[in-house]
Formats: structure tokens, sequence, C-alpha cells
């Protein structure tokens, strides 16, 4: 299959002033230490995904199209398969997964996870800073 | 290939929903020995109506199937969750 392009998760958080309390203890109106440098925000209502300093998840994700013009992402070590008839589409796609993989992996209890999910939440705790937008904080 | 029905089949094959996003409902399937979630999952847009071919082209990849015949039998019914928990332990899915 021929690969298209590459898909990068790109652009600052909304605004980077509105980012308060992380979950790694930083006061509220500083920015937390690992996200000097993050790429990009996963929304979820109040909760913003950034990526860590040293995060490990990928930078760029190839994108394929398949015989019928979907564009298609995947990346099988994170467990990503993710697609959409735009770019547009799989962006979306591609965001919401990281949200879901946050709610599914990182926030669940290791007692409900198979060996797998504890590998896969450990990595997404890793790579990614849970930041909550000022509104969000009660 | 009807969202609702699709989604119904696969809850009722060890599939559950998370926590339906903006956009999407997510399924994740769960083991039958212990219940524990696994990284097998697949996921379809809200709302009523088809899913569209495109999905549909995906979802067997995402479920650890080979075809679509095969996704067919899952929610159709010919396929046991016994049976479907079997390939995917073959393939050490779960």
């Amino acid at each position: 299959m021929k690969i298209e392009g590459t898909f990068a998760i790109s652009g600052e958080p909304q605004s980077s002033r509105r980012l308060g309390l992380s979950s790694t203890g930083t006061r509220p109106g500083f920015r937390a230490p690992g996200i000097a440098y993050v790429q990009s925000a996963i929304i979820d209502e109040d909760v913003h995904l950034v990526r860590s300093r040293d995060s490990s998840f990928p930078h760029a994700i190839p994108v394929t199209r398949d015989a019928d013009g979907t564009f298609v992402a995947k990346d099988p070590k994170w467990n990503i398969h993710v697609y959409g008839e735009t770019m547009g589409e799989l962006d979306q796609m591609l965001r919401e997964w990281i949200a879901e993989a946050w709610f599914a992996y990182v926030l669940e209890d290791d007692e409900k996870l198979d060996a797998r999910c504890r590998m896969l939440k450990r990595m997404y705790r890793e790579s990614f800073v849970e930041v909550w937008s000022r509104d969000g904080q009660g | 290939m009807d969202k609702g029905k699709a989604r119904r089949a696969l809850c009722s094959k060890g599939f559950e929903v998370d926590k339906s996003r903006k956009r999407h409902i997510f399924l994740h399937y769960h083991r039958s020995s212990d219940g524990e979630r696994t990284a097998v999952n697949t996921h379809v847009s809200k709302g009523r109506g088809e899913i569209k071919s495109s999905a549909l082209r995906q979802m067997p990849e995402q479920v650890g199937l080979d075809s679509q015949e095969e996704l067919n039998d899952l929610i159709e019914c010919p396929m046991s969750r016994k049976q479907y928990e079997g390939i995917l332990r073959a393939k050490n899915l779960i």
C-alpha cells in the first residue's frame, strides 16, 4: 500500500495561558515543566492532554489510503487504527482515540485491564500530561 | 449495516462501551474468563443509520478478524463469543 504522507499532531494548545493545574502538581497559572515543548492538546471537555517533554508517542504517524481512498493511520505499538474519508476527519478521529485511550487505559484500575492494556496505560501515561482548563478545576 | 444493530451485536459478544466521545462510540472487548478489558476495540460514529462503507472496511482488522465475512458472522450471530475469543487467542490478541 502506498504511503501518501505523514500525519503530524501539530499546533499549540488552544491557549497556553488558559492552562492551569496539571496532574503533576504544578501550581495553577504556571505551565507544568513537562509541557513546555508540547505540540498539541487533545481536548475533552475541560481536560487537555498534552505531550510530555520526553514523550515517546510518535510525532508523525504514517497515513495510507485503502483501495477506496479512505485515509488510514495505524501504529500497532500504540494500538492506533483510525481512519477518515478526509485528512480532517482522520485528524479528529486520532484526537478522539487518544482521549479514549486515556479514559480506557490510563484512568482505569489495573485490575480491570489485561497485560497489553496495562502496558498501553504506562506508555500513554508517560507520554501525555493531563491539564485542566481554569473553568474545569471546579 | 445498521449502527445500532452492530453495536448491540458486538455488546452481546463481549464488547463494552467505555464512554462515548464527541463523535464516536468506542467499544472494547472484555475477556470472558475474568472480564478484563483487552486492547481489541473498534468504534462507530454516533447517530442512527448505516455504518459508512469506509468504516466497515476497517472494522474486521480492528476487531481481530480477517474478512468482512467473519465480521458479518460475528454480528449476525453464527459466530459465538466462544468461537470469536478462540480466534483472538490464536492470534495472541488477548
